[in-house]
């Protein structure tokens, strides 16, 4: 239960970076996925239904608080929390790449559809935009993994806890 | 095919996401019509709000030195640019004011620059016009602010302008609101007066003089001065009325030659400079 409050404390920190610090490391507008990036921690340590849980109730908040089209980003997180908890619930060991091309592919998902639901032109460059903060993501993500501590790279029944599939 | 179908059927984790989609499509379509926010919605808003308030402004912090320096540049080129917005300007209104391109295409004006002036003895300019311009001698001369002065001598290139501010300077004038008629002359100093004004007539400080139309050279009604100081006195039959002139003659630049037509208008014209 602690673990849970901490993820939603967590997750809610990272939806407030997001939105607010984030611009001091963009780069031409590309930035980071931050909540995508714990997200993902979560898939990790966590049950895939646990992270699919977590996907639509940030994705619920970020679109009442900051999003305007509500049930956008709870729609668009659900699946790929869903997605992300699929990828990390086997009990293949981790690698270091795993995640980070994992996070690629997440965000560049997310982005996608995020732009697909809401306006996608491609004459604007969106598929562009979209890849580039992926790519951003996923190497904030690899650095954020990095520093984790190890036995975040193992499974959950590292905690304790038998994996679901 | 079967045993995968079963795997996922007895699954937990289809059914909610298949459940959590419903709902978040659900919301896409029903809860976004609505004018007005959700009290869910304006919660989640204020909360965001009230927290990212401190994280928002670390990030002003690090935005405000360089936007400083920014704003620096800025308003220092801003400087620059107005003044030389409001020389423009200036020269804008002043050239304006000369044109008067209205009255100047009735009156054949002929536009001239000032090269030179002379304080000493008779008060005068020179010009950049001269007879190769058509420019003979008693021409009246005028500026945007009224009656300059006439041609005293025409050079083939250039002119000689004997100035209004000259005591050897004559010209019939009125006052423009009561039509009392008198002569102006240039006394010593910044003022002349409007002599020959019969003690009943209506004047008072702050009329405006122009030329009466009497003279053979000036036409009617370009101004020449402002009343500063009406004095009657008891047993005289005149009145002692100072003028003000209209033209800074220390700072004129261009000045109109009336050219042709101007001595013989059956409708004379009331010229009106700015101000007045």
């Amino acid at each position: 239960m602690m673990r849970q409050l901490i993820h939603l404390v967590l997750l809610l920190l990272a939806v407030l970076l997001q939105n607010s610090v984030i611009d001091l490391i963009a780069i031409r507008g590309a930035c980071p996925n931050l909540v995508l990036i714990y997200l993902l921690i979560i898939a990790i340590r966590e049950q895939r239904l646990t992270t699919t849980v977590y996907g639509f109730a940030v994705g619920l908040f970020q679109d009442a608080a900051v999003s305007g089209i509500l049930g956008l980003q709870a729609f668009v997180k659900t699946l790929v929390g869903f997605i992300g908890g699929t990828l990390f619930s086997s009990r293949r060991a981790q690698t270091w790449w795993r995640p980070t091309v994992a996070l690629f592919a997440l965000d560049l998902l997310h982005n996608v559809l995020i732009a697909l639901l809401s306006s996608f032109d491609p004459n604007r460059n969106d598929l562009i935009s979209a890849s580039t903060s992926a790519l951003y993501t996923a190497v904030v993500g690899f650095i954020v993994l990095s520093l984790v501590p190890e036995r975040v790279w193992c499974h959950s029944s590292a905690f304790g806890e038998e994996p679901y599939d | 095919m079967s045993s995968l179908f079963r795997k996922y059927a007895v699954s937990r984790d289809y059914p909610v996401l298949m459940l959590l989609l419903v709902v978040a499509l659900g919301l896409i379509f029903l809860a976004n019509d609505q004018t007005q926010n959700g009290p869910a919605q304006r919660v989640a808003v204020d909360l965001m709000g009230r927290l990212a308030v401190p994280l928002g402004t670390l990030v002003e912090l690090r935005h405000l030195k360089s936007e400083n320096e920014d704003l620096r540049l800025e308003n220092a080129r801003l400087r620059l640019e107005q003044l030389r917005l409001r020389e423009a300007e200036l020269e804008n209104v002043r050239l304006r004011r000369l044109l008067h391109l209205d009255y100047l295409n009735r009156y054949d004006a002929l536009p001239a620059r000032v090269l030179g002036r002379n304080r000493i003895g008779i008060h005068t300019l020179v010009v950049s016009v001269g007879k190769s311009n058509g420019v003979v001698e008693h021409m009246p001369v005028i500026s945007s602010d009224g009656l300059v002065g006439k041609i005293l001598h025409a050079g083939e290139s250039a002119s000689t302008v004997h100035l209004l501010a000259d005591r050897n300077f004559r010209v019939a004038a009125r006052v423009r609101r009561s039509r009392a008629e008198g002569i102006f002359q240039w006394l010593e100093g910044d003022e002349g007066e409007l002599a020959g004004v019969h003690h009943r007539a209506d004047v008072a400080v702050g009329d405006t003089i122009v030329t009466s139309g009497m003279s053979s050279i000036f036409p009617k009604g370009l101004p020449v001065g402002i009343a500063s100081r009406v004095e009657i006195g008891q047993s005289v039959l005149f009145q002692q009325i100072r003028v003000r002139p209209t033209v800074d003659f220390d700072r004129l630049e261009e000045v109109t030659i009336l050219r042709s037509g101007w001595n013989t208008l059956a409708d004379p014209f009331e010229f009106r400079p700015a101000g007045f």
